[in-house]
């Protein structure tokens, strides 16, 4: 990080240059972590954080995710300085914020609505932030030229927003966010409001930036696939709590609870009843039939369990014996053409389905009535609690 | 399949042309407006002769010592007061923009109210307060402040007061509309950026408001030089504004070529300044600023 631009010998934003002297001395360093202890916010009686912990490091792209109104932007504004905190301690380098206005927090912000000035071109809404610090003329030239050449903006400075599509705006946010080198940058749903395809790519953008500065993101959006594209680790929210927090691949296969299975795309979970547990492997029973599972706390025989199990983990064959493999009979109900994938509703019991997906290989094709075989890795099936 | 459309055929031409709405304002004004004033200045000017003796006169009226006098009175008050309805509106639409609902309904209340009543009541009401025994005084001295009573009455400053206050709602409730269209999440991100309260005013709030205040005080200015009534009873003999000129042409020396010269010079102000501020709210929806 010592040394990429545009720092090279120049003294600029205050101490954040210190620490990146071209020997690579540091006298104050900021890492960008951000701890939350016990944090709480309450309207009224209800509360709509909930005693949340987290711990981002520096560096480290995290992700709030949450369906609405399960805390995670009022959780990004408490960070933000925006809303008070309380009950709990938020802490930036490990210095606390609390007593910090918003202008004072040093942290880039991009918005959902952009939140691009109407007033002002490109560059001016870039060189904002330095303008707002009272960085010399020079400074801000090469700057604003750094941050508007990393979204690919060059071209656009003398522009104004409305004559900008949403994803240039966007750009413009991003680069306004970016433009004084924060440690930290916020993000409240920033691809919200652009069309499914730019937001790909958008996502892809963002990444790339953040790994270039090496700034630490905050990161809130409801879209999972998103945050699971994007991520570190991702924090899960449900009214006002953290459910799992988890790097992508964690909190999508080994989910922690039945609300985190569901949120993070398609899942089966059947209800069942613990039959017998060795070390870390529950057997349980669903309806009449067997089924091993992993457990993260341990399980009691007896005790009810939510068996859950990825659809595209789940194969679809006439006898596929294997080791450590749950093996499941069933009816084909439904049969839904989704393009690259195939996905199938089988019935393993009254009343009781599977979804599976299958990749659309051009094998061959159960169809409604048939009678198969379903199997799944035992690694792959979690029994759940509650 | 085909009913029949029952529909008498003067309300299908409403649906399908909604101006005609707009007809019976516009035949009103017409004929309660324009006509009278074309008629004035042809039935007055036409008396007069030939074009050139038309613009002759012209001239000769606006050059005349006491209108030259009456039209930089006439700008120069309505600048004042333009300043100073902008100066306390200001503020007040801000407060009104920021305030919970109970306050907005008890202020705009206290600001709209008032003009339910007659202009002329409201002048002579501020007579009271202003006039050299007048509450204002009464207090002044009262409390050792001033030795003799102030001259608040038959000045600039009475006009001042007078007109201020009868014109504020216009520019209150503008500027009102122009912030309240303003997206609180540019403050928002101005602060998350690093700016102060004062840098985030001085370089988003003002700048996009901006437009709100040339339109409010465009609005303030337009009125303020027709007006009469308040500068007539609260100015003095030397504060004498081009629409008492054209009063005084029209009933007391019976000259009404050069009211009509008089009037054409205020009809014409009114419609430049009004085509600027045609063009300032042209370029506020340009900037994507509905109203």
């Amino acid at each position: 990080m010592v040394g990429r631009e545009p720092h090279q010998g120049q003294c600029g934003v205050g101490q954040m240059d210190r620490r990146l002297k071209p020997d690579g001395s540091s006298l104050t360093p900021r890492k960008g972590t951000v701890d939350l202890v016990g944090v709480t916010k309450r309207y009224g009686e209800e509360r709509v954080v909930d005693r949340v912990n987290l711990s981002v490091s520096g560096g480290e792209f995290f992700s709030l995710l949450g369906p609405s109104g399960s805390g995670k932007t009022t959780t990004l504004m408490m960070i933000a300085g925006f809303a008070d905190v309380d009950e709990g301690g938020i802490s930036v380098d490990g210095v606390d914020v609390a007593g910090l206005p918003p202008q004072r927090r040093g942290f880039g912000m991009v918005f959902q609505n952009y939140a691009v000035f109407p007033h002002l071109d490109v560059f001016e809404n870039v060189a904002f932030p330095l303008r707002a610090r009272h960085i010399a003329t020079d400074v801000i030239e090469r700057k604003v030229g750094w941050a508007l050449s990393l979204v690919h903006l060059d071209d656009l400075a003398r522009r104004y927003p409305r004559q900008l599509s949403g994803g240039q705006q966007q750009r413009v946010a991003i680069a306004r966010a970016i433009v004084f080198e924060p440690r930290i940058v916020l993000m409240d749903e920033p691809l919200g409001a652009l069309d499914k395809n730019l937001r790909y790519a958008m996502q892809v953008e963002i990444k790339e930036i953040q790994r270039r500065v090496g700034m630490t993101v905050v990161y809130v959006t409801h879209d999972q696939e998103e945050a699971l594209n994007m991520s570190d680790r991702i924090a899960i929210m449900n009214r006002g709590r953290i459910e799992q927090v988890g790097t992508p691949a964690e909190v999508y296969e080994a989910p922690a609870t039945t609300f985190v299975a569901r949120f993070l795309g398609e899942a089966n979970i059947l209800d069942g009843e613990v039959v017998a547990t060795v070390q870390d492997v529950a057997t349980v029973r669903v309806s009449t039939h067997v089924i091993e599972a992993r457990t993260a706390r341990p399980a009691g025989v007896g005790e009810r369990r939510a068996i859950f199990v990825r659809p595209e983990k789940v194969l679809i064959g006439r006898d596929r014996p294997g080791l450590a493999t749950n093996t499941v009979p069933g009816i084909v109900r439904r049969v839904s053409f989704l393009g690259n994938i195939i996905r199938y509703g089988i019935e393993i019991a009254p009343s009781i389905m599977i979804t599976v997906d299958a990749q659309n290989a051009g094998s061959e094709r159960p169809t409604v009535g048939s009678e198969v075989t379903l199997h799944w890795h035992r690694a792959d099936t979690v029994a759940l609690a509650g | 399949m085909t009913r029949p459309l029952a529909r008498p055929s003067t309300s299908t031409a409403i649906w399908r042309d909604p101006s005609l709405l707009i007809a019976p304002a516009l035949a009103f004004l017409a004929v309660g407006f324009v006509l009278p004033l074309v008629w004035f200045f042809v039935a007055t000017l036409s008396d007069v002769g030939s074009a050139a003796e038309i613009v002759a006169l012209f001239s000769d009226t606006i050059t005349l010592r006491a209108v030259e006098t009456a039209l930089v009175t006439t700008f120069w008050i309505a600048l004042l007061v333009t300043l100073a309805c902008l100066l306390v509106g200001y503020p007040i639409a801000y407060y009104l923009n920021l305030t919970e609902r109970g306050r907005f309904v008890i202020v705009l209340f206290c600001i709209i109210v008032p003009y339910f009543t007659s202009v002329i009541v409201r002048t002579y009401a501020w007579m009271v307060l202003l006039g050299r025994n007048g509450i204002i005084n009464q207090f002044l001295l009262a409390s050792g402040l001033v030795e003799a009573p102030v001259a608040l009455l038959y000045n600039k400053i009475g006009i001042l007061i007078g007109m201020t206050y009868v014109l504020m709602p216009y520019m209150i409730l503008t500027l009102y509309a122009a912030m309240r269209a303003i997206d609180p999440s540019y403050l928002r991100a101005a602060h998350a950026l690093g700016a102060s309260r004062l840098f985030a005013f001085r370089h988003v709030y003002l700048p996009l408001t901006l437009h709100g205040v040339i339109s409010g005080a465009l609005i303030v200015f337009i009125l303020a030089i027709g007006f009469f009534v308040t500068p007539a009873l609260m100015g003095g003999p030397s504060d004498v504004m081009i629409a008492m000129l054209i009063e005084r042409s029209v009933e007391i020396t019976l000259d009404w070529p050069a009211a009509a010269s008089m009037s054409l010079v205020l009809v014409l102000a009114t419609l430049v300044l009004y085509a600027i501020y045609y063009r300032v709210t042209d370029v506020q929806r340009m900037m994507g600023h509905e109203p």
